[in-house]
């Protein structure tokens, strides 16, 4: 029997033949490319059923051709600026749809105990240590292989043992008249014995209907601290799906990261400890409006004794939303004394929007702790009066309570500039939220 | 005199059934009035009412408010024109603090009314000043709306809230119960304070106590839904004696 290939995988082929002359590497990165697309056309794009998948929507990826930028595209210092975090001071990394722009970047402010570089340098370098770096994802779903085969561009950044950066590096993503845009972006990051890191990310952009396929591989080593922040507030016609790949010894991982972009935007967390005594901090704040689907993936895989995991979740859902957070821990037979936590609650403020939680604990050990919570609630209508008789609009009402129930989330996020920035994405999210109902137009 | 606030005729209605059923109270500048009754009677619905509550459906009747229709006005709209309801149940708000709060109250009614926003520094001056005066501690004004708080402790909260608040009507529904003789005694400072001849308070109580500190110009009993008797201070005192049954 003969099956035809969908339209939209063609497109990512054609997407990827007609890119493939520009990409950095040599014969032997080629032909992984080459494995990770074939891989991906045998796969396809994840459906529906698909049980992590189903509360997604890939509709946008189906519908049109995505393919990623074959010239340095432009972007003003102006705009970055207003997209970075105010008051931070960092080193920039910064990428503009999709490509690294070394002019935007502040190379020469990073500090000189790291090696940080442009994943794109490195593979035109013809790095022979890049074969090292752990690049092909075999075993990886869609969106690993189509990261893979188009593997460009990104950062490699390696923290040596004992080097503690005090400064933190920022990220910054911009996507800006895009459409038709795929980012396939990697981060490589590579933490020794005992180092330190602090990054702070902003992946920011337009209207565009682009695609963001950002997967970040990270490796601690014992007493190793990673402290990474993130903020994505692409357009929302954008459809975002990234990844973080995190495996640690004993070693701290946190991150903390506030959603209010895309159309369908989805952040997954995958996390394996390796030896006794590591912790990964989680706490994720989305912020859904009409028309956007967000959903959260974490899989914590305890495979030795002694770690701790901590996953705070917390989703508002205007009307006509959709979001979801699906966590699972995995708790092996040897892993005993693991805690491990998680706590979703969401906040609809329509009930048209919809709410999933769906943690998941998988225990083979005997002598462990974990909990977990979920709740989705609405807002109170004695606490809505109860501000209103004091003065406040409806609306401003409901922005003091949504604010109050992500503050302390927010709150907890350091720096404090990063926390600043939180605050004012949730603010400016609630500018525009929850859309305004026919009575109060007036 | 004109009078501040004119109800005519107000009937109420929940889900369940209509519990104001035609009551009428006129009330002037400069004067206090006291609304006794029952439990179950309509009081704290009456305050929800003038507050606008969407809870309660106003099936009949009329209120005037400062010549203007109060009905029509929407509950943030009124506490701009000056009502203030204290509540019998103050809600509690985790995550937001009682100055924010207070601060995000006061200038949005501010805005309201065409006027300035208080800066930081005068607005924190006023909220001190008031909070000692209750009795509030600055700690318990850092934390969040009344979680945590005793049945007291929310009762003078809403007290500083109508300090800083300043309002022209202030309505305060059995502000007086769950409260010791001391806290009692703070509580009715805070609402004397409150009196003058452009202002008019509307006290609800179960007991006479609170009118032994804060004298009233008017009593009124209610039961059933409708004003039935009204009186000087006295009246307290009778029903105090005799009950509301034997007065009413
Ligand atoms: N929100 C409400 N839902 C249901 N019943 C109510 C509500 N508010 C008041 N009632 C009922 O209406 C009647 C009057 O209540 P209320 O006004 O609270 O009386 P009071 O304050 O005088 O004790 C009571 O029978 C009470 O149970
Ligand atoms: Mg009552």
């Amino acid at each position: 029997m003969m099956t035809q290939t969908p339209s939209h995988i063609a497109d990512f082929k054609r997407a990827y033949e007609t890119a493939g002359p520009a990409f950095p590497g040599g014969k032997q990165l080629g032909g992984m490319r080459d494995q990770a697309m074939e891989r991906f056309l045998s796969l396809g794009l994840p459906v529906r059923k698909a049980e992590n998948w189903r509360y997604f929507d890939l509709t946008p990826l189906r519908d049109q051709a995505y393919s990623p930028a074959l010239t340095l595209p432009t972007a003003t210092l102006a705009m970055i600026d207003e997209a970075a975090v105010p008051g931070l001071e960092a080193p920039r990394l910064v990428f503009v749809n999709g490509r690294f722009s070394r002019t935007l970047s502040d190379m020469d402010r990073l500090p000189d105990t790291i090696t940080c570089e442009s994943l794109h340098q490195r593979l035109l370098d013809g790095d022979d240590t890049i074969n090292r770096l752990g690049l092909d994802l075999a075993d990886g779903d869609a969106f690993d292989q189509l990261n893979t085969a188009m593997l460009a561009e990104g950062l490699v950044i390696d923290v040596p043992d004992g080097v503690k950066v005090d400064q933190p590096l920022e990220l910054v993503y911009l996507t800006s008249k895009a459409d038709g845009l795929a980012s396939h972006l990697r981060l490589v990051i590579r933490m020794g014995k005992g180092a330190e890191l602090r990054l702070a990310e902003t992946i920011i952009g337009d209207d565009s209907r682009a695609f963001t396929n950002l997967i970040t591989q990270i490796t601690l080593a014992d007493d190793a601290r990673l402290i990474c922040t993130r903020r994505q507030l692409e357009g929302s016609q954008t459809v975002h799906v990234s990844r973080n790949h995190v495996t640690l010894g004993d070693a701290l991982y946190e991150l903390a990261q506030i959603s209010t972009g895309g159309k369908s935007a989805r952040h997954e967390l995958l996390a394996t400890f390796t030896s006794e005594g590591g912790h990964v901090e989680y706490k994720n704040v989305q912020l859904a409006g009409e028309g956007q689907i967000h959903d959260t993936l974490t899989l914590f895989d305890h495979a030795v004794p002694q770690c701790t995991s901590m996953q705070t979740y917390r989703g508002v859902l205007d009307k006509g939303s959709k979001a979801s957070f699906q966590g699972k821990v995995l708790v092996r037979q040897d892993a005993q004394k693991t805690d491990a936590r998680q706590k979703a609650d969401s906040l609809i403020l329509d009930r048209s929007a919809e709410a999933n939680a769906k943690p998941e604990l998988e225990i083979y050990a005997d002598d462990v702790q974990c909990a977990h919570g979920a709740t989705v609630g609405e807002l109170s209508q004695d606490q809505l009066f109860y501000l209103n008789s004091r003065g406040l609009s409806p609306r401003e009402a409901k922005a003091v309570l949504v604010e109050a129930f992500i503050a302390e989330l927010c709150e907890s996020v350091e720096p404090e500039p990063v926390r600043n920035a939180f605050l004012a994405d949730a603010r400016t999210w609630l500018d525009r939220h929850p859309v305004k109902a026919a009575e109060e137009v007036r | 005199m004109t009078q501040m606030l004119d109800i005519k005729n107000l009937h109420v209605a929940i889900e369940d059934g209509t519990i104001l059923k035609g009551l009428d109270l006129k009330i002037k500048p400069g004067e206090v009035h006291a609304i006794m009754g029952p439990n179950g009677s309509g009081k704290s619905t009456l305050a929800a009412t003038l507050a606008g509550n969407p809870a309660y459906e106003v099936t009949k009747g009329k209120v005037t408010y400062l010549g203007e229709d109060l009905l029509a006005l929407e509950p943030h709209e009124r506490a701009a024109k000056g009502v203030f309801l204290g509540f019998q149940y103050p809600v509690e708000i985790p995550g937001v603090s009682n100055l924010n709060f207070l601060r995000t109250t006061l200038n949005a009614q501010r805005r309201l009314r065409g006027e300035e926003p208080l800066d930081g520094a005068t607005f924190m001056k006023l909220a001190r000043e008031k909070a000692e005066k209750l009795g509030v501690s600055m700690d318990m004004m850092k934390r969040s709306v009344n979680v945590g708080f005793s049945g007291g402790e929310k009762k003078r909260n809403e007290m500083v809230q109508m300090a800083v608040i300043d309002p022209k009507l202030a309505i305060l529904d059995e502000t007086d119960s769950g409260l010791d003789i001391d806290a009692l005694k703070v509580v009715s400072d805070g609402i004397n304070a409150l009196r003058g001849a452009d202002r008019a308070i509307l006290l609800i109580t179960h007991y006479q106590r609170l009118l032994d500190y804060v004298k009233p110009d008017h009593v009124h009993v209610l039961d059933d839904g409708r004003i039935t008797r009204s009186g000087g201070p006295e009246l307290a005192r009778e029903l105090e004696e005799k009950g509301y049954q034997a007065v009413a």
